[in-house]
C-alpha cells in the first residue's frame, strides 16, 4: 500500500513535508534566552548541593588516616594505659633496671639463658 | 568543552556535561532542541510568542532535572516534547475560557493573506485543518508527520501505546484529509 492510498486524491504527506521544510527558525533571542536560564542555574553551586560541609573531627579523622588508623591508634593507647597500671614483674624496681650495670637482656629470658652461656 | 567538540556527542552526554558545569553543552542542546520544539509548540498553539514561552519553560525544565537524570532513561529529546507538550495542553485549557474575541485570528484570515504565496496559503491551510483536530490526534500528527519521530518515541511524548499512536495519527489523517477536501483545487493540492 502506498502512503497516498489512506488520503486518496489528497497528497497530505507533500503537504506534511512542505510544512516540515517551512519550520519557524528558532531566534537568537529565544536562544539567548534558553542558555541564560542554563547559565543561571549552572552559577548555582550545583557541585556542592548535598554535600555537607566536614567538621574539624571529620578531616582529622581523614588526616590520621581514617577509621582503621584511629582503630590501631586507639588499641596501643589502650595497651599502653594496661602496661602502666598492671607494672610487670620485670619492671617492678622502675626504669632503674635499664641503668643498672647487672641488667642483662636475658633478666627477660630467664629459660632461654642457656644461648648466652653455651654461646 | 569547546563548541565544536561537543557537536559529536549525544543528546544525553550533552545534559550530563551540562551538569557537571560545561556552558558549551547547553548551547548545543539549545540548537539541537530547540528549533525542532519551537516548531511543534507554535503549530499546536498558533501563537509564535506562547509558543516561544513554552520552549523556554520546558528547556528551563530540562536544565533543572540535568543534575538528577538518570542515564537509560527516556531521551532529553523524548523528555523535553513531552513537557512541552503538556504545557501546550495546559495552555490550550486555559484558552477554552477565555473569549472568542480575545484569541488572535488565524493567520490564513488576516488582511492581506490573499496576496501570500501559495505555499504560505497552503501550510496555512494545513494548519487550521490541523486545529480542526482533537487535541491528541494534533499532537500525534504533528510530532509523526512534520517532526518526523517514530511511533515509539511519540508513545513516550503522549504516554500512549504504539498503536494508540498509530491509531491516533490515521483518524488525525483522516480528519485532515476531510478538512481539506472542500480546498483541494484552491491550494493545488
Amino acid at each position: 500500500m502506498s502512503k497516498h492510498d489512506d488520503n486518496p486524491g489528497l497528497d497530505l504527506y507533500g503537504l506534511f513535508a512542505e510544512a516540515k521544510s517551512a519550520r519557524v527558525p528558532s531566534s537568537e533571542r529565544l536562544n539567548a534566552r534558553i542558555i541564560a536560564d542554563a547559565a543561571a542555574l549552572q552559577a548555582r553551586p550545583v557541585a556542592t548541593r548535598g554535600v555537607p560541609r566536614r567538621n574539624f573531627f571529620s578531616r582529622a579523622l581523614e588526616g590520621l588516616g581514617g577509621w582503621p588508623a584511629l582503630g590501631g591508634l586507639a588499641t596501643a593507647a589502650g595497651a599502653g594505659i594496661y602496661l602502666g597500671f598492671a607494672q610487670p614483674d620485670f619492671l617492678a624496681g622502675g626504669v632503674e633496671i635499664v641503668t643498672d650495670p647487672g641488667f642483662a637482656a636475658s633478666s627477660f629470658l630467664p629459660g632461654d639463658n642457656m644461648f648466652f652461656e653455651e654461646g | 568543552m569547546a563548541f565544536d567538540q561537543t557537536a559529536d556527542l549525544d543528546d544525553e552526554a550533552l545534559l550530563v556535561l551540562y551538569a557537571n558545569g560545561d556552558p558549551a553543552a547547553a548551547a548545543e542542546l539549545t540548537a539541537r532542541l530547540a528549533p525542532r520544539l519551537l516548531a511543534f509548540c507554535n503549530r499546536m498553539l498558533r501563537d509564535l510568542a506562547e509558543a516561544e514561552d513554552v520552549v523556554q519553560e520546558a528547556m528551563l525544565r530540562l536544565w533543572k532535572v540535568a543534575p538528577d537524570w538518570a542515564t537509560g532513561q527516556a531521551k532529553p529529546s523524548t523528555w523535553v516534547f513531552r513537557v512541552a507538550s503538556n504545557l501546550c495542553t495546559d495552555r490550550l485549557r486555559k484558552r477554552r475560557g477565555v473569549g472568542l474575541d480575545e484569541i488572535a485570528e488565524p493567520e490564513d484570515e488576516r488582511p492581506g493573506a490573499e496576496a501570500q504565496m501559495l505555499q504560505a496559503e497552503r501550510l496555512s491551510a494545513l494548519d487550521a485543518a490541523l486545529h480542526t483536530l482533537p487535541e491528541r490526534q494534533r499532537q500525534a500528527v504533528i510530532l509523526r508527520h512534520i517532526e518526523g519521530l517514530a511511533n515509539p518515541e511519540i508513545g513516550e511524548i503522549l504516554e500512549l501505546s504504539v498503536e494508540a499512536v498509530e491509531s491516533l495519527t490515521a483518524r488525525g489523517k483522516r480528519g485532515l484529509a476531510a478538512a481539506l477536501a472542500g480546498r483541494k483545487e484552491e491550494l493545488g493540492l
